[in-house]
């Protein structure tokens, strides 16, 4: 799937992937992946940005930790994280439904 | 050169990213920590360490490519530590809380704090808890086009000195008061011991004045201590005359040099000042001293020596002025006298004899109180009640001695206070008396 396609809906999938738990930038990237069935198939690099981002503006909270000798940061979904999602998949469905609406062959 | 793939990709990743330093140690930090993952993963799925490695890396994506996802995403900003600006005004409200909280704490405290050579060990400690907030506290300002942000880091393992640094203060102030208060029962008791192994007392209780110029007289007692050659008198006496100050200063200005031995040969005095004026030809000190154990006295004392032109060792002239302020030392109800008294070497410098006079600095006015002569010099203790304070008189902390006596001595020290003017007002003095 492009990439441009993502941009704007990657922000909540990520927040969705570390719903159930915290996951670490691997596990979240896997997590999308296996929710998506591989469809989302973007350099894995590029999500680190996105989680940074979330980061920052406080959907995310980071968490460093050491594994296995090798620094990782653990990231969780904030409260403020949680009422977006909610929001984002209260709206999602109706969101969808009209861009597939519109999207359809005029009959 | 890194030889290792996942080096040389972070290398080059590096070299992509925004010069900033801490998301570069971020993004590499996650980035080989993803890199290597993601190789394990593949090493479990059958691949080489090698193939594994060099997918993984692929798998991630071009240096490039993800370094400008992170510039996109991440617009550059800027990062300033407003640590110093904090710092400044972390140590203003130091000294400002410790200004505020001192009074509080220690009516008179602040006053002390910065009376003068007392404000170091204060203002140490104030800076101590100022640097302690610098230790602990950075604040970021980061601004971008977008938005504006900051952060406050506290570095609360540095609070363990910041408690030392406040111990330290409290510490001061309670070593100061007690300083006030005096020593302790105990130190007290040692002082004594030493005293008395070292020392020796001899008490002469003269007689009573009984001057109906004098608002309130009372007996006086002589002490006088002595260790190694020195000598200190101590007496007491309480009389009424507010004009004293000026002709303490007069009689100040015939030393010669200041010499802090007070508090060698007095234990149980503690000496808060001493200076002299260099103004005859006459070596002597004199001490302004505080009894330590209650606060109704300050003294002065002055021991004129006499130095031989040859050898140029001083010794005792036999002559010593000991003047007393005693009572309210602040107000109106000041009262003061000073003793004169002539030492006998004979009697291993005990005094012998003293001419009691109230001061004044008009040489007419100088009152002969009366002359009295140390009897019945026996070696002892103090006499407890020679610490009592007198009925009708008050305690002040040695601060407020200080800071009054300041008031009082420091524009007549920037007078014309001079040797000659002295000597020609003794002169007057003594033909006025030769004329009685």
């Amino acid at each position: 799937m492009r990439g441009q396609l993502l941009k704007g809906h990657l922000e909540f999938m990520i927040l969705a992937s570390v719903d159930a738990e915290p996951a670490h930038g691997y596990a979240v990237i896997q997590e999308l992946k296996r929710r998506s069935a591989g469809a989302f198939d973007l350099p894995e690099g590029t999500v680190y940005p996105v989680l940074h981002r979330l980061e920052r503006s406080g959907l995310l909270a980071g968490r460093w930790i050491v594994h296995e000798r090798r620094r990782r940061c653990v990231y969780r979904l904030s409260a403020k994280g949680r009422r977006a999602l909610a929001v984002h998949r209260e709206t999602w469905p109706k969101f969808s439904s009209a861009v597939t609406s519109v999207l359809e062959p005029a009959s | 050169m890194n030889e290792s793939p996942i080096a040389s990709f972070l290398d080059k990743l590096r070299e992509y990213l925004p010069d900033d330093s801490s998301l570069q140690a971020r993004v590499l930090a996650e980035a080989e920590d993803h890199i290597r993952e993601t190789a394990a993963r593949l090493r479990l799925g059958g691949l080489a360490e090698s193939e594994a490695l060099e997918r993984a890396i692929a798998d991630f994506g071009e240096a490039d490519v993800v370094a400008g996802r992170f510039i996109e995403e991440v617009p550059e900003e800027r990062s300033w530590s407003i640590q110093l600006w904090f710092a400044k005004w972390s140590s203003v409200m130091a000294v400002l809380g410790f200004a505020l909280m001192l009074p509080a704490v220690w009516p008179g405290g602040l006053e002390f704090a910065l009376s003068h050579g007392r404000a170091a060990p204060f203002g140490v400690a104030a800076a101590a808890i100022a640097l302690n907030l610098l230790a602990m506290t950075r604040i970021d300002l980061r601004w971008s086009p977008k938005r504006v942000s900051g952060s406050a880091t506290w570095k609360w393992k540095a609070l363990n000195s910041s408690v030392v640094a406040l111990a330290a203060i409290l510490l001061c102030v309670l070593s100061v008061q007690s300083w006030e208060e005096g020593p302790s029962e105990r130190s007290r008791a040692k002082r004594k011991a030493v005293l008395s192994q070292k020392e020796f007392t001899a008490t002469g209780v003269a007689r009573t004045f009984d001057d109906s110029d004098i608002e309130r007289s009372t007996a006086t007692t002589m002490q006088a201590y002595r260790t190694d050659g020195s000598m200190a008198l101590w007496s007491r006496t309480h009389v009424s005359l507010p004009e004293l100050a000026p002709r303490l200063i007069e009689l100040g200005a015939v030393v010669d040099h200041a010499v802090d031995r007070f508090a060698t040969f007095a234990p149980d005095y503690q000496l808060i000042s001493s200076q002299g004026i260099p103004r005859r030809p006459l070596n002597g000190y004199y001490h302004l001293m505080f009894n330590g154990r209650r606060r109704e006295a300050c003294s002065i004392l002055l021991s004129a020596l006499e130095q031989d032109p040859d050898t140029r060792r001083s010794t005792r002239l036999g002559y010593e002025v000991l003047f007393h302020d005693y009572g309210d030392m602040f107000g109106d109800n000041r009262r003061g006298a000073f003793t004169e008294a002539w030492i006998a070497p004979a009697l291993d410098c005990y005094e012998i004899s003293s001419l009691r006079r109230l001061g004044h600095p008009d040489p007419e006015q100088r009152r002969v109180l009366g002359r009295f002569d140390a009897v019945a010099i026996t070696e002892t203790e103090p006499a407890a009640r020679a610490f009592e304070i007198p009925q009708g008189f008050e305690e002040g902390p040695p601060s407020r001695i200080r800071i009054e006596l300041d008031k009082v001595l420091r524009p007549l020290l920037e007078s014309n206070v001079s040797g000659a003017s002295i000597a020609q007002a003794d002169e007057q003095y003594r033909e006025n008396r030769s004329d009685d």
